[in-house]
C-alpha cells in the first residue's frame, strides 16, 4: 500500500517538473500564433526576409560541418594510432582550447577578421567556429578510434596499404557513428553562436538567423507574434534534428562529461 | 611500428593551423593588447604596463562581475547536479512514459539563446508576463515582482532561466552514468534493509563521484563562458546586478572601445578557465592512480 503511494506521488511530482519545463515552449508557440494565426509565420518570412538568414546561417553551418571533419578525422587518426614527438602535449594544448571563452579573445579575432578583409563575408564566422568546435570533435574521435584495434592498421600494411591508405580505406569507414555525433554537435555550435554572428555580419543581407531578431525588435515591439513566429522559424531545423537523431544529440553534447 | 612517424605531423597540421590562427595566437595577443591603452580602432597604441590591471583591479564593478560569477555558478552547478540526479535517479526504470519526459526536458538543452532570451523577457515581463498575471490571478499579487529588472532578483531569475536552459544536460549525464552502476550493489544495500533515500544519498550519490566531478568543472567553464543570454535579457543590469566578467568585457571591448582595458578583463577570464583545467588534470590524474 504505502509503495503504491510512493509511486503515484513520484509520477505526480515528476508529471508537475515536466509541465513547467515546458511552459516556455508552450509560451513560445502559443505567442506565436496569436492575433494573425499562421499568418505570423507568413509575415516573418516575407516582410523581414527571413529567408535570406536562414540561408546565411545554412551556408556557414554547412561550411562550418566540412571544414570540421575534414581537419578533426585525419587529426584524431594520427593522435590515436601514430607516435610522433610532442604528441601528449600538443594533444592537450588543443585540450586547452575547449576552455576558453569565446569573448575573452573576442577582441584579437576582430583585428583577424578585419586584417583579412572577411567583414560580412562567411569566413568572417566559418573559420572561427571551426577551430572554436574542432577541439571537441577531435576529442570525440580520437576517443572512438582508441578503441579501434591498432592491428588493423598492421593488416593493412601487410596487405600493402600505406598509411594513409589504412586511415582511409580502413578506418575511415568505421568512423561513422563518430562522425554523426561531430556534426551534430557542430551544427548545434553553428547555428546558436550569437557573439561573433553580431560582430561580424553588420550588413543586413550577411546576417544570421541569432542575431536578426536584435535589428527587428523596434519593429516588433508591436508585433510580438511576428517576433514569436519568427523565433520558432529559426528553431525548427533544430527541433526537427532532434527529433530525428535524438540518440545522437544526447550523445555528442553528454560524450565529454561521461567519458572522463 | 616502434619507429616515429613523421608523416603524423601532416595529419595534424590542418587542425594546429587553425588552432595557431584563432586561438592560440589571440590568446597571447590578448595578453599584448592589455599593456596597453588603446581603442582598437587607431593605428597607434599607447603602452602604459600593468596600468589596465591596476584600475580593473580598483574598479568596483569588475568585482562586482567576480561576485556574481561566483554566486552564479555555485548555484547553477549546485542546482542542476541535485535535479539532474534527482531525475535521473527517479526516472530510472526503462517505462516510456519515463523516455518521453527525458526527451522534453533535454529539449532547452538545444533551443537557440535568442530564443531563449525573448520567452522569458516575455514570461518575466512584470505587466502581462505569464507568471505575474498567475501571481495575479491567484491573489498573490504581492509576489509579483520585476524579476528582470529588481537588482535584488535579476540574478536569481538568470540562474533560474539557466536551470531551466541546463538541467537536461546533467541529467543526461547522469543517466548515462548510472547505468553503468552494478545492479547488484543496488540490490544488496535494499537486502541489507537499507531504506529508498539511504540507498541513493549513501549508495548511488557517492559511487557517481567521477560523474559530479566532470559535471563541477563543465559547469564552471559554462558559468565563465555565459555571455548570449545574460546580454540579450538584462546587459548586465540592472545597475551591474547581473554583470558577468563576459559581459563587462563585451562593454568596455565594442561599447565603449577601451579594447586595452577590456583585455587586461579578458585576461583574468583566460586565468580563471587555466587555472579550472589545470585543476581538472591534477585532479583527474590523481584519482587515476
Amino acid at each position: 500500500m504505502l509503495i503504491r503511494r510512493i509511486e503515484w506521488f513520484r509520477h505526480l511530482v515528476l508529471l508537475a517538473i515536466v509541465c513547467a519545463f515546458c511552459i516556455p515552449l508552450y509560451e513560445l508557440l502559443k505567442t506565436s500564433f496569436e492575433r494573425h494565426g499562421i499568418h505570423n509565420y507568413y509575415d516573418a518570412l516575407t516582410r523581414i526576409d527571413l529567408g535570406r538568414n536562414l540561408l546565411n546561417s545554412t551556408v556557414v553551418t554547412v561550411c562550418t560541418i566540412v571544414l570540421v571533419l575534414l581537419v578533426t578525422m585525419p587529426a584524431a587518426f594520427a593522435f590515436s594510432k601514430m607516435r610522433f614527438p610532442l604528441r601528449n602535449a600538443l594533444f592537450l594544448m588543443i585540450l586547452l582550447a575547449l576552455m576558453i571563452p569565446g569573448i575573452a579573445i573576442a577582441v584579437p579575432v576582430v583585428q583577424i577578421v578585419r586584417s583579412f578583409d572577411w567583414f560580412n563575408k562567411y569566413w568572417a564566422l566559418v573559420f572561427p567556429y571551426t577551430a572554436i568546435l574542432a577541439p571537441f570533435g577531435l576529442v570525440l574521435a580520437k576517443g572512438f578510434m582508441d578503441q579501434l584495434p591498432k592491428e588493423m592498421q598492421e593488416a593493412g600494411l601487410v596487405d600493402g596499404c600505406s598509411v594513409f591508405q589504412s586511415f582511409l580505406r580502413i578506418y575511415l569507414p568505421l568512423t561513422q557513428p563518430i562522425a554523426m555525433i561531430v556534426t551534430i554537435f557542430t551544427f548545434l555550435g553553428s547555428w546558436n553562436e550569437f557573439l561573433f554572428a553580431m560582430i561580424f555580419m553588420r550588413k543586413e543581407k550577411m546576417q544570421m538567423v541569432t542575431t536578426i531578431p536584435i535589428k527587428f525588435q523596434v519593429d516588433f515591439v508591436t508585433n510580438m507574434p511576428g517576433l514569436f513566429a519568427a523565433l520558432v522559424i529559426i528553431q525548427l531545423p533544430l527541433i526537427v534534428l532532434y527529433v530525428l537523431f535524438q540518440k545522437h544529440f544526447k550523445e555528442g553534447l553528454t560524450a565529454g562529461a561521461v567519458k572522463s | 611500428m616502434r619507429t616515429r612517424q613523421y608523416s603524423a605531423y601532416l595529419y595534424i597540421a590542418p587542425i594546429m593551423a587553425f588552432f595557431l590562427v584563432f586561438l592560440l595566437y589571440p590568446l597571447l595577443y590578448t595578453f599584448r593588447i592589455s599593456l596597453f591603452e588603446w581603442n582598437g580602432i587607431d593605428k597607434t597604441m599607447n603602452y602604459i604596463g600593468l596600468a589596465n590591471y591596476r584600475v580593473m583591479f580598483n574598479d568596483p564593478v569588475f568585482w562586482q562581475s567576480m561576485r556574481n560569477f561566483v554566486t552564479f555558478a555555485v548555484l547553477v552547478v549546485g542546482i542542476q547536479m541535485i535535479l539532474g540526479f534527482l531525475l535521473a535517479y527517479s526516472m530510472r526504470r526503462p517505462l516510456k512514459i519515463f523516455t518521453a519526459y527525458k526527451t522534453i526536458i533535454f529539449v532547452p538543452v538545444i533551443l537557440t539563446p535568442i530564443v531563449v532570451s525573448y520567452v522569458f523577457t516575455n514570461l518575466l515581463a512584470y505587466n502581462g508576463g505569464l507568471l505575474n498575471e498567475s501571481l495575479r490571478t491567484i491573489g498573490l499579487d504581492f509576489l509579483a515582482a520585476k524579476w528582470l529588472g529588481d537588482p535584488r532578483i535579476a540574478l536569481f531569475s538568470i540562474v533560474a532561466i539557466t536551470v531551466w536552459a541546463g538541467t537536461g544536460f546533467s541529467m543526461s549525464v547522469y543517466v548515462s552514468s548510472m547505468t553503468s552502476l552494478p545492479n547488484e550493489v543496488l540490490e544488496a544495500s535494499r537486502i541489507d534493509g537499507a531504506s529508498r533515500r539511504q540507498t541513493m544519498v549513501k549508495v548511488v550519490w557517492p559511487m557517481l563521484r567521477d560523474t559530479h566531478f566532470s559535471l563541477t568543472i563543465i559547469g564552471a567553464i559554462s558559468a565563465l563562458k555565459i555571455f548570449d543570454i545574460i546580454y540579450l535579457l538584462t546587459r548586465g543590469g540592472p545597475v551591474h546586478a547581473t554583470e558577468m566578467p563576459s559581459t563587462y568585457m563585451f562593454n568596455s571591448a565594442f561599447v565603449t572601445y577601451e579594447q586595452g582595458y577590456a583585455s587586461a578583463v579578458a585576461g583574468v577570464m583566460i586565468l580563471f578557465a587555466m587555472t579550472i583545467t589545470i585543476f581538472q588534470l591534477r585532479l583527474s590524474r590523481g584519482s587515476a592512480n
